[in-house]
């Protein structure tokens, strides 16, 4: 399986995501899961877009618009060997409204 | 029109929808409407998603009746109910190009924990569109628990949307009040974690939201329809969506 980082706008290494659309921790934790660049929590909540910024990926929410319907919880998938976490990179600074999904 | 005639026109045409779980017991309630054609109730998916057991109730009758699943929509929070009378009229869907910001909109249902049709007007005070891509409307309204369901209306009693949420601003410390434990915090033997959770389910911005009618799916039988209708998009000129 091919894991892709995250990062936050703080620049912390968030986790990863992995080529099924699964969403993880640094350490492995399972966060929630994509749908077409779109993230939703655990629990079904929308979390937010991958955004691509400098060459580094992100999941961000406009906090201005209206929340999309939750979707069906995903079960757990089994706890996966995730790579080694990444060093915290240069912050972003977020546009107005803008903010960590996780 | 003059609302009393048009809630007097729609009456027998909005039901209360009721879940039941095995036991019998209610789990939950929403609203639904007859719509596209008679014996077909449109709700919530929310209302009556994994629910085993469905009943709907019309103004006019006295008992329940069974209603069946027919078809969910998840992504739109939409759900079609088959039940059996054919003596009810259907609402008709308003014209799209008709639907714009500031039409004063009529929503009637069974909110909180009312068994009565219960109408309210407002105003579709915005058109927009959630991060996805699907439109959704903000109704300036009262839109409580148990609207959902509910037929959002021009003032001809037309069909523009399905009611399915009332407005809360999500914020970490409301989420952390909602996700406790209750008893975990307490005075004088009093569950505040309850009375907390109790005022944020109750709180009213006055904002309610509808998915327009154009996303509720077809139900297509031949035996009844001939052939297929397929809904309007819900944008002139062009195909909405994901």
């Amino acid at each position: 399986m091919i894991y892709s980082s995250v990062f936050q706008s703080s620049g912390q290494h968030l986790g990863f995501t992995r080529e099924d659309g699964y969403i993880f921790s640094r350490d492995a934790a399972y966060l929630g899961w994509l749908e077409e660049g779109f993230a939703w929590d655990t629990e079904g909540q929308f979390r937010g877009q991958v955004f691509d910024i400098n060459g580094n990926r992100y999941i961000l929410r406009n906090t201005y618009s209206v929340s999309p319907i939750p979707r069906t919880p995903k079960p757990a998938p089994p706890i996966p060997q995730v790579p080694a976490p990444l060093p915290a990179i240069p912050p972003i600074q977020l546009k107005i409204g803008f903010k960590d999904g996780f | 029109m003059d609302c009393a005639i048009l809630v007097e026109k729609i009456r027998r045409s909005v039901a209360l929808v009721l879940t039941l779980n095995e036991k019998g017991k209610v789990s939950g309630k929403g609203s639904g409407f007859i719509f596209w054609k008679r014996g077909i109730l449109v709700t919530c998916n929310h209302v009556v998603e994994a629910s085993p057991i469905i009943k709907i109730k019309f103004p006019d009758q006295e008992v329940f009746s069974d209603a069946k699943l027919l078809i969910t929509d998840k992504e739109h929070d939409l759900a079609l109910l088959k039940f059996d009378d054919n003596t009810r009229e259907y609402l008709k869907a308003a014209d799209i190009k008709t639907v714009k910001e500031g039409l004063e909109v009529v929503f009637a249902g069974y909110p909180l924990t009312l068994f009565d049709l219960t109408t309210h007007q407002g105003t579709l005070s915005a058109i927009t569109k959630d991060p996805t891509g699907i439109i959704t409307y903000l109704i300036d309204g009262t839109v409580n628990g148990g609207n959902s369901g509910c037929p959002l209306m021009n003032s001809s009693g037309e069909v523009i949307g399905v009611v399915n949420a009332k407005r809360r601003e999500r914020s970490d410390i409301l989420t952390q009040v909602e996700e406790m434990g209750t008893g975990a915090i307490s005075l004088y033997g009093v569950d505040l974690v309850k009375i907390y959770q109790a005022l944020i389910e109750n709180v009213q911005l006055g904002i309610g939201y509808a998915v327009p009618c154009s996303y509720i799916p077809a139900h297509h039988d031949p035996e009844i329809d001939g052939e297929r209708k397929e809904p309007p998009s819900p944008v002139d000129g062009s195909k909405e969506g994901k």
